[in-house]
């Protein structure tokens, strides 16, 4: 602590995590009362930079909408009428409505919902809180967040070790001499998590590095950028497999990693298009070890995956061509190496094809690719937008293949993971097992990474299919619901509000959040949470080291934190074993007891950094038995996920058109002329997802939901800048404000997501009314391994509305 | 030797992120307020404009972070009647709250000092009655710390000093950017201490937008 100045203001260091987190903050608190938010110098991200959300912290944390007492439902659900309840009738009524689904229908029929964590902060929290509910049925926003295809990608191809980062965010581009936005607006998003993007994109220009903007529209990065890629939605995987090619074709790739680390080497057999396999050449041999071919003796060689190596020392596996392999059985068949197949399959991503495709000039292909393939290091940060599409896990291989083969994986200053050995970060679903009975109920879609635990870095059910259980009651009736920090209504795919049915269906429904949302007006229990400066919390989520959020101010009203919520719940149920720690502090020591240091010690820095050591993989870090290489089947970085072929799924990336295009949906494209990107960040967008609208600082920033068009295409529908516009799409409609700039494609519109108004009257707060969740579908289509569906580069027509949603002033209100 | 505070732009850093906006809004506690309903649009002191030439995706833009410029020769401290803006010592043009009475007893109306701004730099905020412009978070600068706007910056593009010491940061990134250093309007012959320094490679007189800044 410490005092500046003669007003008694005490300064208090803390964290923010009001997005995601990782900037520290120093909060001047007067006779307990925040006065004053700024930025740390200290804070080694942000460096006494913050952004604005945490500079209107003071209007966030003492908002009117701010809920202040426990509430019950009195009229009809979603009519609006409350009365006030203690703490003590609201937890024993949670507690016994759940014990009561659970013991009449199982554990299964109660879901459970999140969002991005303001209230609970950090994944534990909801893993308990299954463990308690004794239900596999998470319903969160890994649904449609980068998480869902992400993690499972760097799952399959790298392997995923406990305490290691999975998502592969975190970044530090100021080593980089090259950065790589692809799909992915780092200055827009501010300091986003750990990476204080903005502060490191400015750093990292200063020494010259070069950036790469990957974009259909002019972002503020693009700006900045070196090489501007300006995409056409939705066919980043052919870009993708473009630059593949032309970095294979022209010998810039990173000979020594490919071979030594990756399973590029390995056959694989033309005939089953499979890997070859020891068990294929030896009547005894393994089904898990795998084959290479020995330039030195002409012969397969055994890959041993219990030891991590070939059998026989000294082989030389020959990294390209195609080779005769006698099986056990006699018979010989063709195989190549998945090099080999890795080549041929990018050889038609010609720049001429790609550009056909993607509408970036062949030459900029090429310029591109070079130069992120020569600039050594250079990092790729891709965003949420390549998981929101049909084919996110082959988009998010092969950029990640990109990364292993320019040898950018795990090296400072290109696309490293982090680990804090030592830091007790319970937050995957290991860590808090389900009974095999109960995890076998999840609601999945099929789609295998939403049943598998191991694979998913937050395990989520298939969360459209949840909503359709509790319509149709299959596979199986849900019947309630908890809701935890997440407004469903409002940021997932709601075609036909059929989430809104589904809430109206279920027969129990509890809430915690910090005000009321669209979605939380149809519980029967509110719960008031504290916002994160008024509790004690750490966070390791993208593992670049550890935070500590130290509560600032008493928590407002009678708003408790969800420890205090989730303690309370386990006791009253009588599982005081599923959440031991008595108090914030005490489950924050217990966190960071091996690291020899307390959560009070902690909070004089509030950061800890995780051990700089890079190439783990050589190290034997990335494996439980310390050996050297990657926690994958075959203990290599798979370049072809061995894995997805369980899954009859191509295990390398394959392109694939978008849902609806000139091309593939020629009839639909007739109608609905132009190209729909939801989720915009452009022109300063201060809220984060569906939050903030409430707080008038950063309301005033973007004060009604936008969408992009280009001057020639709203001069063709009598579009003037500030109009309001129908955007309709096969689905649904919206209106949002006309922003009319050459900063985007005259055949693309872009809108923001998550919008609702908040001072519009209950229940709706005008969340139908400019809504990018109902113009899309998860039936539609998905990708076959996470069941992501296509929130992007979908097909759309743009039309002059009359004016602002009903009750909504969109007059210049003065101010000079 | 007298100071003279200003602040030095550095323009290939700046994201256009708007930060400093609401950092300011935050030192200064200008509206909306925290129970103002959402969308209530207030005042700012500062702000960024966007300069964006051409047509996609043959794009060029540049941020433009615009303040009181702090002027040597402040127009709006001749055009007060009632001798309400006063330069200090310092450099900082301070309106005095306590004498601005928003020239209530103009006939035409006119709040003489916002025309008289070639910058449009002052603003009437209608809650409290006065005119208002960036003070150089002057409370904040008597304690030796920057302004608000510049510990906020994301990109560290602003830069806070004082012009008549050679050894400021200020100065040396004056002297540093050499020839890329330029003010707004130098025809006005107002002396602005808000000092910009274009990026390299960028031309300002092809900058079309340019004219947008008033």
């Amino acid at each position: 602590m410490e005092v500046r100045g003669d007003n008694n203001v005490k300064i208090l260091k803390t964290t923010c995590y009001i997005c995601h987190g990782g900037c520290i903050l120093l909060a001047h608190v007067k006779d307990g009362k925040l006065v004053k938010m700024e930025g740390d110098p200290d804070g080694p991200h942000n460096r006494g930079s913050i952004c604005e959300r945490a500079l209107a912290a003071v209007q966030y944390v003492y908002s009117p909408y701010r809920l202040k007492y426990p509430l019950k439902r009195m009229g009809e659900r979603g009519e609006g009428k409350w009365q006030r309840i203690s703490w003590d009738e609201a937890l024993d009524t949670v507690v016994d409505r759940v014990q009561y689904y659970k013991k009449n229908y199982g554990g299964h029929s109660l879901a459970y919902a999140w969002g991005t964590g303001r209230v609970y902060k950090e994944l534990p929290f909801i893993e308990f809180f299954g463990a308690l509910l004794g239900s596999p049925n998470g319903c969160g926003v890994g649904h449609i967040c980068l998480s869902k295809t992400r993690a499972p990608t760097m799952a399959i191809t790298v392997g995923q070790l406990d305490g290691i980062g999975g998502y592969g965010v975190s970044r530090d581009f100021e080593y980089s001499a090259c950065i790589v936005g692809w799909g992915d607006t780092i200055i827009d998003s501010r300091n986003d998590y750990m990476g204080a993007g903005g502060t490191r994109i400015a750093d990292a220009l200063r020494r010259g590095a070069k950036i790469i903007a990957i974009d259909p529209v002019y972002t503020k990065l693009a700006q900045k950028a070196a090489i501007w890629l300006q995409i056409r939605p939705g066919t980043d995987i052919a870009l993708a497999l473009a630059w593949q090619n032309i970095i294979i074709s022209e010998g810039l790739y990173d000979r020594e990693f490919v071979e030594k680390w990756t399973n590029a080497p390995f056959l694989w057999r033309t005939d089953t298009k499979k890997l070859l396999r020891q068990s294929d050449i030896t009547p005894q041999g393994n089904a898990k070890y795998f084959v290479a071919w020995d330039t030195l003796t002409r012969a397969p060689r055994v890959w041993n995956t219990a030891i991590v190596s070939y059998e026989l020392p000294d082989v030389n596996p020959a990294l390209n061509g195609e080779y005769d392999v006698k099986l056990a059985d006699g018979k010989v068949v063709k195989c190549k190496t998945v090099w080999q197949l890795i080549t041929d399959n990018v050889k038609e991503w010609t720049p001429e094809k790609t550009s056909k495709i993607t509408w970036v000039p062949a030459q900029k292909l090429l310029e591109s690719a070079r130069l992120y393939a020569t600039s050594k290091p250079a990092s790729i940060e891709w965003g949420v937008s390549m998981s929101h599409c049909t084919r996110s896990t082959a988009t998010n291989q092969a950029i990640l293949q990109l990364q292993a083969i320019t040898g950018n994986l795990d090296v400072r200053g290109g696309n490293p993971f982090w680990m804090v050995p030592n830091f007790r970060t319970p937050h995957t679903r290991r860590q808090a097992p389900l009974p095999p009975e109960v995890e076998s109920k999840r609601i999945t879609g099929g789609f295998p990474f939403s049943a598998n635990p191991q694979l998913a870095q937050t395990p989520s059910a298939y969360q459209p299919g949840v909503w359709k259980a509790v319509l149709t009651g299959k596979p199986y009736p849900i019947k309630a619901l908890y809701g935890v920090d997440s407004n469903p209504l409002v940021d997932h795919e709601n075609p036909n509000k059929y989430i809104l049915e589904a809430l109206k269906k279920l027969e129990f429904i509890v809430w915690s959040d910090i005000t009321m949302t669209p979605s939380n007006e149809y519980a029967d229990i509110i719960l008031p949470v504290c916002t994160p400066l008024e509790r004690n919390w750490l966070s390791c989520m993208f593992e670049v080291g550890v935070f500590a959020g130290q509560a600032v101010i008493e928590p407002m009203y009678e708003s408790k934190s969800d420890f205090y919520i989730f303690r309370e719940l386990c006791i009253r149920a009588g599982q005081p074993e599923v959440w031991p720690w008595k108090t914030e502090e005490e489950w924050c020591d217990w966190q960071l007891e091996k690291m020899g240091i307390t959560f009070k010690e902690f909070t004089k820095t509030c950061f800890f950094p995780a051990p700089e050591v890079w190439k783990k993989y050589e190290k034997g870090m990335f494996r439980k038995d310390e050996k050297p290489g990657f926690s994958t089947p075959s203990g290599k970085c798979e370049l072809y996920a061995s894995v997805l072929e369980n899954f009859n799924v191509n295990p390398i990336p394959a392109f694939s058109m978008p849902l609806q295009s000139y091309e593939t949906t020629p009839e639909l494209a007739k109608e609905f002329p132009l190209i729909l990107i939801t989720g915009s960040r452009e022109l300063n967008y201060p809220y984060l997802h569906s939050q903030y609208h409430y707080v008038p600082w950063l309301r005033e920033i973007q004060r009604f939901p936008m969408m992009l068009i280009n001057p020639e295409t709203a001069g063709g529908l009598g579009i003037k800048d500030g109009n309001w516009a129908w955007v309709e799409t096969w689905k649904g409609k919206s209106r949002f404000k006309s922003y009319v700039t050459e900063r985007i494609h005259p055949k693309i519109v872009s809108v923001t997501h998550g919008w609702w108004y908040p001072e519009l009257p209950a229940p709706e707060h005008g969340c139908w009314e400019s809504a990018s969740s109902v113009l899309v579908d998860p039936e539609a289509g998905a990708d076959p391994v996470t069941g992501t569906t296509e929130l992007r580069g979908l097909l759309c027509k743009v039309y002059r509305a009359d004016g602002p949603p009903p009750g909504v002033d969109d007059s210049d209100q003065g101010g000079a | 030797m007298t100071r003279r505070y200003g602040i030095v732009v550095d323009m290939q850093y700046c994201l256009g992120c708007g930060v400093c906006v609401v950092a300011c809004k935050q030192e200064n506690d200008l509206p909306p307020h925290t129970n103002d309903k959402p969308g209530t649009t207030g005042i700012a002191w500062n702000r960024v404009i966007s300069v964006t030439d051409g047509v996609y995706p043959e794009l060029t833009n540049q941020f433009f972070h615009i303040h009181c410029m702090h002027c040597e020769n402040p127009p709006c401290v001749s055009a007060c009647p009632e001798n309400a803006i006063n330069q200090q010592e310092n450099g900082i043009v301070l309106i005095a709250s306590g004498k601005c009475n928003a020239c209530k007893d103009q006939s035409d109306g006119v709040k003489k000092c916002i025309p008289a701004c070639p910058y449009a730099a002052i603003h009437f905020n209608a809650e409290k009655g006065v005119v208002q412009a960036c003070t150089l978070c002057a409370q904040r600068v008597q304690s030796g710390l920057e302004p608000a706007c510049v510990r906020a910056c994301i990109g560290k593009a602003l830069i806070f000093g004082d012009f008549n010491d050679p050894t400021s940061k200020t100065s040396k990134a004056i002297k540093e950017a050499g020839d890329r250093v330029f003010i707004l309007k130098p025809e006005k012959k107002t002396g602005p201490s808000v000092k910009y320094i274009r990026p390299d490679g960028v031309d300002l007189n092809k900058l079309a937008g340019l004219q947008v800044i008033k």
